[in-house]
């Protein structure tokens, strides 16, 4: 019976994740390109990815907009409309006699197809080994998105990002009414309550992580199709593609913004680092092919950025800016051409069509949240606290990795030596390497407040292209015959490329085990779940519960048990957050669970109606146990619960 | 069969394999074990009601009740793994102080109380 449910859920979940994930996106494509070859089918996969994506997400936007439930029969109907209306476009759509681009660019001898599957099997083995410890969810981050993915699928609707906070009023505290929150964004949650209406399964389970792994993967397989694209006239592109693939596969697999992103549940730099280089790849294939449907796609993409995840959004605005402004600077004698390209692009059917799309959808259906509260003025501005104020050069090396920064140098130096009549790729891949450096090291320069750490993260992306290029380029400089230094000996080369090569595998190889402590922590998470489950059937519709989160392990998944607002259960936070006179105005939380005994503790216990506590045994069961107006009602060895009558 | 087939094929049995084995594990990991709860049923009654939910190997418990520092009942269960059992004892208590019930199997003890 039970392998019959672990059947009966896989073939759901895949089947789910197949039509939301990847139908929609597959027929829009087909819309898009038309008839004409101009995608190879591993970019068809991928792309069908990311156009999905954003397409459920709009079209939950708009079914919410026109108030149209949220539910499976209404999601796959969507879906449905949307991949049969694409369909009858591409059916419209004349044959191109068009050239195959990308036959020959896809030609990769046996070698290289065996190098390539090995390359994607250890990038993905090495994932797995770690996120076998995350699988059953259970991380802070995680449960915060969770949440609302839950909340959207069991109300049907969109719900506002809200939640209810301890009020301090001359001396008295209360709860106060539902109030904004500026940290989420509306396409971190969607795609998640899509596939848990479409399957029927519970966010408390495999999937999230699944999804996120996957995203994570084809974030691989985009970055290797761009790296590809961007050195398709390359005489070695194909090597270097390749080893861009081994540089962000198997090495470094683990740390942030891998596997840690994906099991941690950062959501929304998981996502953004597939859509970012999706939307490069298309901008940067207009800029080369002149074909609108590039444009209209990369145009697309990346008004699905903004509704995804707002650092992302923001760096590449950043990165573009750049972009276009390096891009004018080095092909300044072509400028004029290349306006009247655009402009001719811009002002033609397709993209005018886009642009009033998306003027109606954030006008009418959807503004993003960002705009409509104060998270724009939580990410620009003065520096609000120490971890945006930007990394030293030495912990900028040691987020990124020293060799990789110097190979990305390099690669910029050698680029601009030998490789200058691509501009386009070396201003985009410039732009995105030294914004993220700027922005993680000097962001007072570029008026920012985020936490730098965090910025400097998405550096891996274009040192892995730019790294991929130096080495590949050096190494070849180096074989040349007429290269004066070396020319002696080719032993020595050979020799040097395979120390230089060993070095970054065990390095990335270390990388990886530093990384893959497991954590033990799935029999505490079952704990916590536990006792939630017990709590939940307890504690009436006005009663309040505080728990604790510094000791209790998965306690940012308790609320999705009881789905009565984001702060409920209301918490004990880290202590440092009461101290710093930022985060918490209020200490009832801390009072309540430190020292229920005091006076202020009792006050809180009362004034907000609290009748249960949450904590962990080991550390906080002393203080409870020693009062008489606590009961303990549950115990399950980590965690115990105590009623206040 | 050609290099993209390859390639492609190859990338989709590996995200597959990847996916049923991550999946099976969170199976495993999801099932209870090794642990064991102890909580009342209806903490807010005067009802004494307790129940123990086994998921070790262990399924002999012994369970004491005591009414302030006296003991008014005492009592082998077995309870096996993966099952729950209800004892009731709001008709053999009159509860005048603290109510302790302790529990213990072959390797620990554990403790709820009403005051």
């Amino acid at each position: 019976m039970q392998i019959l449910n672990f059947i009966f859920g896989q073939l759901s979940f895949y089947v789910s994740l197949i039509l939301v994930l990847f139908v929609p996106g597959y027929f829009f494509a087909l819309a898009i390109f038309g008839k004409k070859k101009l995608l190879h089918p591993l970019e068809k996969l991928v792309f069908s990815l990311v156009l999905s994506i954003i397409l459920v997400d709009f079209l939950m936007l708009f079914l919410d907009r026109v108030k149209i439930p949220l539910n499976r029969l209404s999601l796959v109907l969507g879906i449905g409309i949307i991949s049969l209306a694409s369909y009858v476009v591409y059916s419209y759509k004349k044959p191109s006699g068009a050239e195959k681009t990308g036959e020959k660019l896809f030609n990769f001898s046996k070698n290289q197809t065996y190098l390539l599957v090995l390359l994607f099997f250890l990038a993905v083995f090495a994932r797995v080994l770690y996120l076998e410890n995350y699988i059953l969810p259970g991380t802070t981050d995680l449960g915060h998105h969770m949440y609302w993915a839950k909340t959207f699928a069991e109300k049907g609707t969109l719900a506002n990002y809200e939640k209810k906070d301890i009020l301090v009023e001359n001396g008295t505290y209360s709860m106060s009414e539902p109030e904004n929150i500026s940290d989420f964004i509306i396409g971190e949650h969607l795609v998640f309550t899509a596939i848990t209406l479409v399957s029927g399964m519970d966010v408390i389970s495999y999937f999230p992580v699944l999804v996120l792994f996957l995203i994570n993967i084809f974030s691989l397989l985009g970055l290797f199709l761009l790296t590809l694209r961007i050195f398709e006239d390359h005489p070695r592109g194909k090597t270097i593609a390749i080893l861009t693939l081994f540089f962000i596969g198997p090495l470094f697999a683990i740390a942030p913004p891998q596997a840690k992103f994906v099991g941690g549940g950062v959501i929304g730099n998981v996502f953004g680092n597939l859509l970012m280089p999706a939307a490069f790849y298309f901008y940067f294939r207009f800029l080369r092919d002149n074909q609108k449907s590039f444009l209209l796609s990369a145009l697309f993409i990346s008004m699905g950025l903004f509704y995804t995840h707002h650092l992302t959004g923001l760096i590449f605005l950043m990165t573009m800016s750049l972009f276009v402004l390096s891009y004018s600077v080095f092909n300044f004698k072509n400028l004029f051409s290349e306006v009247r390209r655009w402009k001719k692009a811009l002002f033609s059917k397709p993209i005018l069509s886009f642009l009033f799309f998306a003027f109606v959808f954030v006008f009418l259906i959807h503004t993003p949240s960002y705009l409509t509260n104060r998270a724009v003025s939580s990410v620009v501005g003065e520096v609000a606290k120490v971890e945006h104020g930007g990394l030293t050069l030495g912990q900028f090396r040691v987020t990124v990795g020293e060799l990789r920064i110097g190979l990305g140098l390099a690669a910029i130096f050698l680029f601009s030596l030998f490789y200058r009549k691509n501009v386009a790729a070396l201003t985009l891949l410039g732009s995105w390497f030294f914004i993220l450096f700027l922005a993680s090291t000097k962001p007072t320069w570029l008026h920012l407040s985020i936490p730098s750490g965090r910025l400097a993260n998405y550096e891996t992306y274009p040192l892995s292209i730019l790294s991929a290029f130096a080495f590949v380029e050096v190494f070849s400089l180096l074989r040349q015959k007429n290269t004066i230094i070396f020319s002696h000996s080719r032993k020595l080369i050979f020799g040097a490329f395979v120390v230089i090569l060993l070095y970054l595998t065990f390095e990335g190889m270390n990388d990886n085990y530093q990384n893959m402590l497991p954590s033990g922590t799935p029999q505490k998470t079952n704990q916590t779940f536990h006792a939630s489950l017990y709590l939940e059937n307890k504690v009436s519709p006005n009663e309040m519960v505080v728990k604790d989160h510094i000791y209790l392990a998965s306690d940012s998944w308790i609320k999705l048990f009881f789905m009565r607002d984001y702060n409920f259960p209301i918490y004990r936070a880290n202590l440092e957050r009461y101290e710093n006179g930022i985060d918490r105005q209020e200490k009832c939380t801390l009072w309540m669970v430190s020292s229920p005994g005091t006076d202020g503790a009792k006050k809180c216990f009362s004034e907000l109606n609290v009748h249960y506590v949450m904590v962990n045994e080991k550390f906080d069961s002393l203080q409870f146990a020693k009062d008489e107006s606590f009961s303990r009602i549950y115990t399950n060895g980590e965690i115990g619960i105590y009623y206040r009558k | 069969m050609n290099n993209t087939k390859i390639i492609l094929i190859s990338l989709v049995a590996i995200i597959l394999a990847s996916f049923v084995y991550l999946s099976y594990q969170e199976t495993n990991q999801s099932h209870l074990s090794g642990w064991w709860t102890l909580s009342f049923t209806d903490p807010k009654s005067d009802l004494l009601n307790f129940k123990i939910e086994n998921y070790t190997n262990n399924k002999n418990f012994h369970y004491t009740v005591l009414d302030g520092e006296k003991k008014v009942l005492e009592k082998d269960i077995t309870i096996d793994k993966n099952t729950k059992k209800e004892i009731y004892l709001d008709s053999e208590i009159s509860k005048n102080d603290k109510i302790l019930i302790r529990v213990s199997n072959e390797t620990e003890s554990k403790e709820i109380y009403i005051k």
